[in-house]
């Protein structure tokens, strides 16, 4: 079991590695791999900056985002023990992008750059804080996904108001980017907003890993083996919080990463909640990496939103998981 | 430029068809015009006789895309709704061919004459979208004043035929640039400029990805103004780091979008202001 463990990770581990690669060789444009290692040397030419300021934050922001998603589907799901739980379904993301909406065109993000992804956080923080009270101790499957619908329309309407209302006769263009998620010209700048707080808020959800195995005892369980619900809950909702908050800040809502992954991942951990952590970390890499290579090679024209391979992907995954379910409880 | 005679034939029949229609509105010129076009509200407001138009859309009171704004707060401001231009009891409405068309067919149904412009993407269409509309409103005198002077302007300023001409490529929100069969495709062309989009081979107006604007390497990179005040999403990509690493402010013109978005005879400034924006370069 060990062994298989570490064998999966490592080969997680490996796929992002020749993903990160090759999200960076491939592009718009087709540059030869030669001129790209070439391009290492001579930072001035047109090669190098495409390599260093378009294509590096690029994947670097796949890689990250893509693992965030990825972590915060399985703590949600483990801590909720529900199924259909991550950040896209219970309406987080579109939270998120409604704070950054607010701060892009409300001017926050004039004062101070940090004000984007302290807002989008500040807007997760409150669609958790909105779950949480609504759903309460039960943990009532059905509760948790119709509050995520009621909030993920909710949001969704308030971004497009507050597009509409923006002085920018065509800001109301942008509400695709918000609901879909792109990664298309972002830059450094986005790397930097957003990569502190990914990490923060994946250190916190990390920290949730042994109190999930004893939750999946049950609840009394783990209370008698000394876990603390309420220190679990809060790593939970801000590690998420955090972590998607600023994620969602600068790649936009990005869905369904944070729910096919771990599905995924499930079986071949076994059914310790702690393993499924790391590993969905990577998966949720993988599959954000591979989906942006594809926006970018099927039409590298036309800015295919990520969200519309992650849905295309994800949805029909959703669906059969909720087939499956009905059975079970059948 | 040599007209193609198929060309030619069309022109002179639109022409021919805007006199006619230019006969009729003579001997019934309409009193109450509503325009529901950026486009359309600037010409209309050049040719319409004091009290003629009556209301405009609310672009065209927007001061960061229309040149005629002031003009534009004088009259009543529209919002392409059926209801409420209905109710304005316009004898003519004049459109964009693709602004609010359930507004439009709505009008039409309720029996209101409505006439559709095309865009203009080129100087001549500007001469063609200026006459039709001074038939439209009974002041075809002035309309051919302003195209008779848009046409000497545009004669003094074209280098369309300069040698060694520099390469110019625009880039908008959202990573957009415009090629072949644009009016930005004329203007740049007669400024005395190569298009960027010609040379890679862009028709109409479409995504440029920022890679491959900064392989194709223009000589002067042109950036709408606007986008300068208005915060927003899209605009982020005219401030990333690739566009500073490589088009430096000597090879970076800024324009005035209110000039370019709209084809009217006051789109000459459009030239003026590149030549001169050009000519405060070094590299110029």
């Amino acid at each position: 079991m060990e062994l298989r463990f570490s064998v999966l990770l490592g080969s997680l581990a490996l796929a992002m590695a020749v993903l990160f690669v090759l999200s960076l060789g491939l592009g718009q444009v087709w540059i030869p791999p030669a001129l790209l290692i070439d391009a290492w040397v001579h930072p001035g030419i047109a090669e190098a900056v495409i390599l260093a300021e378009i294509r590096l934050p690029r994947a670097l922001l796949a890689l990250f985002i893509g693992a965030i998603l990825g972590l915060s589907g399985a703590v949600l799901q483990g801590f909720l023990r529900n199924p259909l739980a991550e950040p896209g379904s219970l309406g987080i993301s579109a939270s998120a992008s409604l704070g950054a909406v607010l701060a892009i065109y409300g001017g926050l993000t004039a004062f101070h750059p940090y004000a984007l992804p302290l807002a989008a956080l500040t807007g997760a923080l409150i669609a958790v804080f909105v779950l949480q009270t609504l759903v309460g101790r039960t943990g009532d499957i059905l509760t948790i996904v119709l509050a995520g619908v009621a909030l993920s329309s909710l949001a969704a309407a308030l971004t497009s108001l507050t597009l509409n209302l923006s002085t920018n006769p065509f800001a109301a263009m942008e509400i695709v980017f918000w609901m879909l998620g792109s990664l298309a010209d972002r830059s450094m700048v986005h790397v930097g907003l957003a990569l502190p707080f990914i990490l923060v808020g994946g250190g916190l959800l990390f920290l949730t890993g042994r109190a999930l195995d004893a939750l999946s005892l049950g609840a009394d369980v783990a209370q008698s083996l000394g876990v603390s619900i309420n220190r679990t809950r809060l790593l939970a909702i801000f590690g998420t919080a955090i972590g998607v908050g600023a994620a969602t800040a600068v790649s936009g809502a990005i869905g369904f990463v944070g729910l096919i992954v771990p599905h995924l991942l499930r079986p071949l951990v076994g059914q310790r909640p702690s393993r499924l952590l790391p590993a969905s970390a990577l998966g949720g890499a993988v599959f954000l990496l591979a989906a942006d290579i594809l926006v970018r090679v099927i039409m590298p024209e036309r800015d295919l939103k990520l969200g519309v391979v992650t849905a295309i992907l994800g949805a029909p995954f959703f669906l059969w998981l909720l087939l499956s379910l009905r059975r079970r409880s059948a | 430029m040599l007209l193609s005679p198929v060309r030619i034939i069309v022109l002179s029949v639109s022409l021919l068809a805007a006199s006619l229609s230019g006969l009729v509105a003579s001997q019934d010129t309409p009193e109450r015009v509503v325009s529901l076009n950026l486009c359309t509200d600037q010409l209309a407001m050049l040719l319409a006789r004091p009290g003629q138009l009556i209301s405009v859309s609310h672009l065209a009171a927007d001061k960061t895309i229309s040149l005629m704004g002031a003009e534009a707060n004088q009259l009543m401001i529209n919002h392409g709704l059926a209801e409420e231009v209905f109710r304005m009891d316009p004898d003519l409405v004049v459109a964009g061919k693709y602004t609010a068309r359930a507004t439009v067919n709505l009008l039409k149904r309720l029996g209101k004459p409505v006439e559709e412009f095309d865009p203009a993407t080129s100087f001549e269409d500007i001469s063609a979208n200026t006459h039709r509309m001074g038939a439209l409103l009974g002041n075809l005198e002035a309309a051919e004043r302003l195209i008779a002077q848009m046409r000497t302007e545009v004669s003094l300023l074209s280098r369309e035929h300069a040698p060694d001409r520099p390469v110019l490529g625009s880039f908008g929100t959202n990573s957009y640039t415009s090629g072949a069969g644009t009016l930005e495709n004329d203007i740049v062309g007669k400024a005395g400029f190569r298009h960027l989009g010609d040379e890679i081979g862009i028709a109409g107006t479409t995504r440029l990805p920022l890679e491959v604007l900064v392989l194709a390497n223009p000589d002067y990179l042109m950036i709408w103004n606007r986008h300068r005040t208005n915060p927003s999403r899209s605009a982020a990509v005219l401030t990333h780091p690739a566009l500073d690493a490589r088009f430096g402010e000597e090879r970076r013109l800024s324009a005035d979008t209110r000039y370019w978005i709209c084809g009217t005879p006051l789109t000459v400034g459009a030239i003026k202001r590149l030549q001169e924006a050009v000519r405060g370069k070094p590299a110029g």
